[in-house]
């Protein structure tokens, strides 16, 4: 048991340590990743002047709460309502989906749109539609289990004491699966907010997320101290939504 | 009125997911001229996916077996929590990691197979690491004190007992990596420098440099049809270890 434990700990480092690397290189001043040049700020300051990377962030914060609000909520529904096999096996099935295949899908519907209906949606709606039709599923499939904690004598009760439909959704079900809300929230927020491919085949030039601007350099394979800091600011909203969702999770013990 | 909701919710991830595939079927319905990516090609993502998948598994299951049996619940965030970061993320860190690893030992890692392969394991990883750990999570006590008391060392009972009633769990981690890294585009492109070709990234490179819909949307299909047969092979061997 002792080995296996060292072994695990060391694995869990192991794992770390490429996104350690990185968070170290926006502190370092140097321009070379293998030259430590001593502790700056500087390059998170050229992050500050440049527009283009403030407006991509912002783009990708915008669709990724567009995108996690309108997923979670819907999502509790079809986990509430929709409990048989059949509907969680087809969101399943979309979980799995290769991505490639998703997004190409999607962009040839786009393009199908665009030349018999005659309206352009490749920019942000496209983008906000594409994230929406893979973190629906996702949401409803990590909320499933969790309706397993609303007891039916409880939503019962509400309803025997006069409590309408909706009353009993906002007064009884939602406070029980809060936590689990909250958790599924932020695990549609950090992806949507993280992936490229799907915005890649949806997007138009005009609308730069922070994956894209990103994608722009790491395809090159060009290191560049400004763009670690950017990549290290993207890192956050995945931290805390995993912190926050092993706490949240904790709750239902 | 919530069931409505739900519906349409419901509805709306039939639309937005599966009526796009549609579209698919019209581009392949126009006709064209199928270029099939090279037999090369097809073999170097195949193989790469299958090494990529034995080696995420290879390394994740003494930590699973770790976990599902004494680990404490912040060593089972610890080493899951990498799921929430995203792709991309990891592929430049990994690129920043290799010019350091160039530099200070003389293996260039960035543009090879090798590269693109640690970039896939580090991303599959988690995924292999849950699937395992649901497998281990499920063996009962019994067999292994069984074989125990009938004079089996530990590390026989092991490899004599648990690990062959955990080889459906094997299985399911196998195909989930190994179907991931089939249509994997972002760590070829940033790791393989684009000279590391795979499946992924033809399928990428017939939309956005070639405007080949009908190619496109045929190679699409055919990646998704494989992944459903594989999810339905996954689904049944999970549902017959919890039996």
């Amino acid at each position: 048991m002792r080995p296996l434990r060292l072994y695990t700990w060391a694995l869990a480092a192991a794992l770390y340590v490429p996104i350690g690397v990185m968070v170290a290189l926006s502190f370092n001043n140097s321009k070379l990743p293998y030259v430590w040049g001593g502790f700056t700020l500087r390059w998170y300051q050229e992050l500050l002047r440049w527009d283009q990377a403030w407006q991509a962030v912002f783009n990708s914060v915008v669709v990724a709460l567009a995108v996690s609000f309108t997923a979670t909520l819907l999502g509790m529904f079809m986990a509430y309502v929709l409990r048989q096999d059949k509907y969680l096996t087809i969101s399943q099935v979309a979980v799995v989906m290769p991505e490639v295949s998703e997004a190409l899908s999607f962009a040839a519907a786009l393009w199908l749109v665009k030349t018999y209906v005659g309206v352009d949606l490749f920019g942000p709606v496209g983008v906000f539609l594409a994230h929406l039709a893979y973190t629906l599923p996702m949401a409803h499939v990590l909320l499933a289990p969790y309706m397993a904690y609303v007891s039916r004598s409880a939503v019962e009760a509400a309803r025997i004491f006069g409590a309408s439909e909706l009353k009993t959704m906002t007064a009884v079900v939602m406070p029980i699966l809060m936590p689990a809300f909250v958790a599924t929230f932020l695990i549609v927020f950090a992806n949507s907010f993280d992936t490229y491919v799907k915005t890649a085949f949806t997007t138009s030039p005009e609308f730069v997320t922070a994956p894209v601007l990103l994608w722009s350099y790491a395809a090159r394979g060009r290191g560049d101290p400004t763009i670690y800091a950017l990549a290290s600011l993207m890192l956050l909203p995945s931290l805390v939504a995993a912190v926050i969702y092993f706490r949240a999770v904790k709750r239902y013990g | 009125m919530i069931r409505r909701v739900a519906l349409a919710a419901f509805a709306s991830v039939v639309l937005l997911f599966y009526v796009p595939f549609l579209a698919l079927g019209y581009y392949i319905s126009g006709g064209g001229d199928l270029k099939l990516p090279s037999l090369s090609m097809v073999v170097t993502t195949f193989l790469l996916a299958a090494a990529t998948a034995v080696v995420a598994i290879a390394v994740a299951y003494p930590a699973a077996y770790y976990l599902a049996k004494y680990g404490s619940e912040f060593e089972f965030a610890l080493l899951t929590a990498p799921l929430w970061v995203g792709t991309l993320l990891k592929a430049y860190s990994l690129l920043a990691l290799f010019a350091i690893v160039e530099k200070f030992t003389g293996i260039a890692l960035w543009g090879t197979a090798a590269g693109v392969l640690v970039g896939m394991v580090y991303e599959y990883l988690p995924y292999a690491l849950l699937t395992l750990y649901a497998a281990v999570e499920k063996l009962s006590e019994t067999p292994v004190n069984a074989a125990r008391v009938l004079g089996a060392s530990r590390l026989q009972a092991f490899f004599r007992v648990e690990l062959p009633l955990t080889m459906p769990g094997v299985a399911a981690a196998f195909i989930l990596v190994f179907l991931f890294a089939m249509g994997e585009v972002v760590m070829p492109a940033v790791l393989g420098a684009w000279k590391v070709y795979t499946f992924g990234s033809y399928v990428w490179d017939l939309y956005f440099k070639a405007r080949d819909f009908f190619s496109g949307s045929v190679l699409s299909l055919v990646l998704a049809a494989l992944s459903l047969l594989a999810t339905y092979v996954v689904v049944r061997t999970i549902r017959s270890i919890s039996i």
